[in-house]
């Protein structure tokens, strides 16, 4: 049990996620894409549907239902297991932390 | 220091907010102000004696914000310096800001610049009302309408000099995207001379946002009406995005105003003929046909009459990138799902905001549904078969048949071209066969590499265009052919013509127009290109993030090739990434390696007796020598590649094989 955090324990999929302190979303007015600050340097890129899952990432909804959420948006439809993953990967890079 | 006046000013707002009678009648602000006052009073603690050195973003933070509104800056500066040179006003300065207030761009009258720099009219200040109080564009922000804020109706006493007039910007959905901005310092005018400042800067604000509408929905349709038919198209029409389904998805302020409608959201989402007494498909289907002009319209509600037309830039409507608000943008949205990667880029996508490339789409537009002839000329790997593509697919002809000159002998390219009849030669197929010339009849002939077609060729080519039939080998009647021919080359033509090589004739009959394609890192658009890319790479709906350094490294890696070598590389790493995030480790090893990899630069010395080229690729000791020889004989051969690969031996196909191999390019040549 070295790692202590389960992500798929069903209590840590009921608290809430919002993006980590320092961690900000800029959008592109342009386009629908979106960047996220991850430092005063460090800037990653996101696709729209990154984007789109990350900006329900706003402390209002548990995981569950960002997964929910996020694939109800999507105009043309993403696959739950890649929104589950992408959480994950977000997760695991502090992009996004999990409280109540 | 404060003078009597300002401090008189002072006095009048504080007294006027506290709700104590106006010490002079005149002095009574008018509701908008009165209102304002007490915003900046009772809801942002500001004091109108206190003097505020002006917040100004600078650097970095500053760059942030022009570069999120780099399209807006583009579109109204262009307006702002007509607007500038129209304004019959002496000393003002022209302003445009954010929805945040910031300054992002700036016109004035240069005598004056000192002193609109203390006044803090400049790039970067931050004029929201909750800084600045009561003036012309954190007013114009907050009241969401045009708004004169004249002298003593600022609410800081250090503002009373300046007039201002402002008027808001909206983007498509109607939020509030920027501010423009008239300021003079010490107007000796009354607030009514401000009223024709007023009006035009309303009518540049308004211009503005239906060229954002417009931009915004370039690649689908938009319909534009009227109730004056002369009036469509132009900047006070109505406009209505619609979706492939022919629904609404989006309408311009003006197009609410002419139906006499509240709220977008009464338009958003309804079939067009719910509103106009038309038949979508009909209509649709017209201009599929390309039939521009005008249908006479009614209102289906009120039965009121317009004029409409239909812009349609493109059949694959990218509607879906566009987020729609409102209650029901979700059905909406389902409507329109996005069009899958395909092979075949439009025009607009191949110029992503290239500005020159922007230039040379148009140019290719305007002569696409034409019988011109287009030639591409660009350096290995610019792509110009994929422009030679988009430019078939935006005439509307049928078929796009592709010939390769240098990729198949020389003695295979006249059975190749004109085809043959049975038994026309040994090795002939019994059936005989039709040739590229026919096949591409009714469609676009592409002619790659047309430097390398022999001399005996061009001359039956240039016949075959002149007299519009073609007789293939064998046969002995002539075969009437419509033909739309796009040729390439990466040679210099008009060199080839002074040596010889070339037909002058055929050079003018190819070269309707020649569109001439910069190399990928020429470029100046690669973060909007990489990102788009992306989109369209992930539309299928998967989420996906680019780490900094990956993206960085796509960013400065020193592209030899074209877009579809770019978009292969992001599809890859796509491919291969973890949990859709794209690292460093995810791109190619020539990519992460950069510099090294990247196609050398033209040698300072002869690299004749080193064994590998300064700055090529690495290479293995034998495949070094083998680049060094193909190099040699291309440049004594002046960039011919019909004599270069007689001089190694080797037959054209495959010089251009190993060139491609061994990454040399046009520029080392």
């Amino acid at each position: 049990m070295g790692d202590a955090h389960n992500p798929n324990s069903a209590a840590d999929r009921r608290r809430v996620v919002r993006l980590a302190p320092g961690i900000a979303l800029c959008r592109d007015p342009k386009s629908s894409e979106a960047s996220l600050d991850v430092s005063a340097e460090g800037r990653v890129q996101l696709n729209r549907h990154a984007s789109s899952i990350l900006e329900l990432c706003d402390g209002s909804r548990s995981r569950d239902r960002v997964v929910v959420d996020a694939v109800l948006r999507a105009p043309g439809g993403m696959r739950t297991a890649d929104v589950v993953e992408f959480l994950e990967a977000a997760r695991l890079r502090g992009w996004i932390v999990e409280g109540d | 220091m404060f003078n009597q006046i300002e401090s008189r000013h002072a006095a009048t707002v504080l007294g006027f907010v506290r709700g104590a009678a106006a010490v002079d009648p005149q002095s009574v602000p008018s509701s908008a102000i009165g209102a304002s006052w007490r915003r900046c009073m009772i809801e942002y603690a500001l004091d109108p004696v206190r003097v505020q050195e002006p917040f100004v973003l600078e650097g970095g933070a500053l760059e942030e914000h022009r570069n999120r509104h780099e399209y807006l800056i583009q579109v109204a500066s262009a307006e702002i310096d007509w607007l500038y040179d129209h304004i019959a006003m002496s000393g003002c300065a022209l302003l445009l800001t954010d929805a945040a207030g910031i300054v992002l761009y700036e016109k004035a009258d240069p005598t004056l610049l000192g002193t609109f720099r203390a006044a803090g009219l400049r790039l970067g200040a931050d004029w929201s009302e909750s800084r600045q109080g009561t003036n012309g564009m954190g007013t114009c922000i907050a009241e969401k309408r045009p708004i004169i804020v004249h002298r003593d109706e600022h609410f800081r006493a250090c503002h009373i000099g300046l007039s201002c007039t402002a008027a808001p910007i909206h983007d498509p959905d109607g939020t509030l995207l920027a501010v423009l901005d008239v300021s003079t310092m010490n107007a000796s005018g009354t607030r009514d001379t401000q009223m024709h400042v007023m009006a035009l800067v309303h009518l540049s604000a308004k211009l503005i946002e239906k060229c954002l509408f417009l931009r915004h929905f370039q690649r689908g349709s938009v319909l534009r009406f009227h109730a004056r038919p002369e009036f469509v198209n132009l900047q006070h029409d109505g406009a209505l995005a619609l979706a492939t389904d022919a629904t609404v998805i989006a309408a311009d302020e003006m197009a609410l105003r002419l139906l006499g409608v509240t709220q977008r959201g009464e338009l958003i989402g309804r079939r067009i003929d719910e509103i106009f007494d038309m038949r979508a498909e009909e209509m649709l289907d017209s201009v599929s046909r390309s039939a521009a002009g005008l249908w006479p319209v009614r209102d289906a509600v009120l039965g009121r009459r317009y004029f409409a037309s239909l812009s349609h830039e493109s059949t694959d409507v990218g509607f879906s990138k566009y987020r729609v608000r409102g209650a029901r943008a979700s059905q909406v949205m389902q409507l329109a799902p996005p069009q899958v990667t395909k092979d075949v880029l439009a025009l607009e996508d191949l110029a992503g905001e290239d500005a020159q490339m922007l230039r040379i789409v148009r140019s290719a537009r305007r002569v696409a549904a034409s019988s011109v002839s287009v030639m591409i000329q660009g350096a290995t790997g610019t792509g110009k078969e994929l422009f030679a593509r988009a430019l078939h697919a935006a005439s509307g002809r049928s078929p796009f048949v592709a010939l390769n000159c240098a990729a198949i002998p020389e003695t295979l390219i006249e059975s190749e071209l004109f085809g043959y009849r049975s038994g026309a030669f040994t090795g002939a197929r019994r059936e005989g066969m039709k040739g590229t010339i026919l096949q591409a009849s009714g469609g676009t002939l592409f002619l790659d590499e047309i430097g390398d077609m022999p001399l005996a060729l061009q001359t039956r080519l240039l016949r075959v265009l002149e007299e519009r039939e073609v007789v293939p080998l064998g046969a002995d009647k002539p075969v009437k052919v419509d033909l739309r021919v796009v040729c390439a080359s990466h040679q210099n033509l008009r060199s080839m013509i002074s040596r010889g090589q070339f037909r002058e004739d055929l050079y003018y009959r190819l070269n309707g127009i020649t569109l001439e394609l910069p190399r990928l890192v020429e470029r100046s658009d690669m973060e909007p290109l990489i990102k788009k890319l992306l989109g369209a790479e992930t539309s299928d709906g998967r989420p996906v993030a680019i780490e900094t350094g990956a993206f960085q490294c796509l960013l400065d890696y020193d592209w030899p090739g074209n877009i579809r070598e770019l978009r292969n590389v992001i599809r890859t790493a796509l491919a291969i990434c973890d949990r859709g995030v794209v690292r460093l480790g995810d791109l190619p090893s020539e990519v992460r390696n950069g510099a090294a990899a990247a196609a050398p630069q033209t040698p300072a010395h002869d690299a004749a007796d080193s064994g590998i080229v300064d700055g090529g690729p690495r290479l293995a000791p034998i495949e070094a020598a083998e680049r060094q020889a193909l190099v040699k004989a291309i440049r004594q051969t002046e960039g011919n590649m019909a004599r270069a690969a007689t001089l190694l031996q080797i037959s054209r196909s495959t010089l251009y094989r190993r060139c491609r191999h061994l990454a040399i390019t046009h520029r080392e040549l």
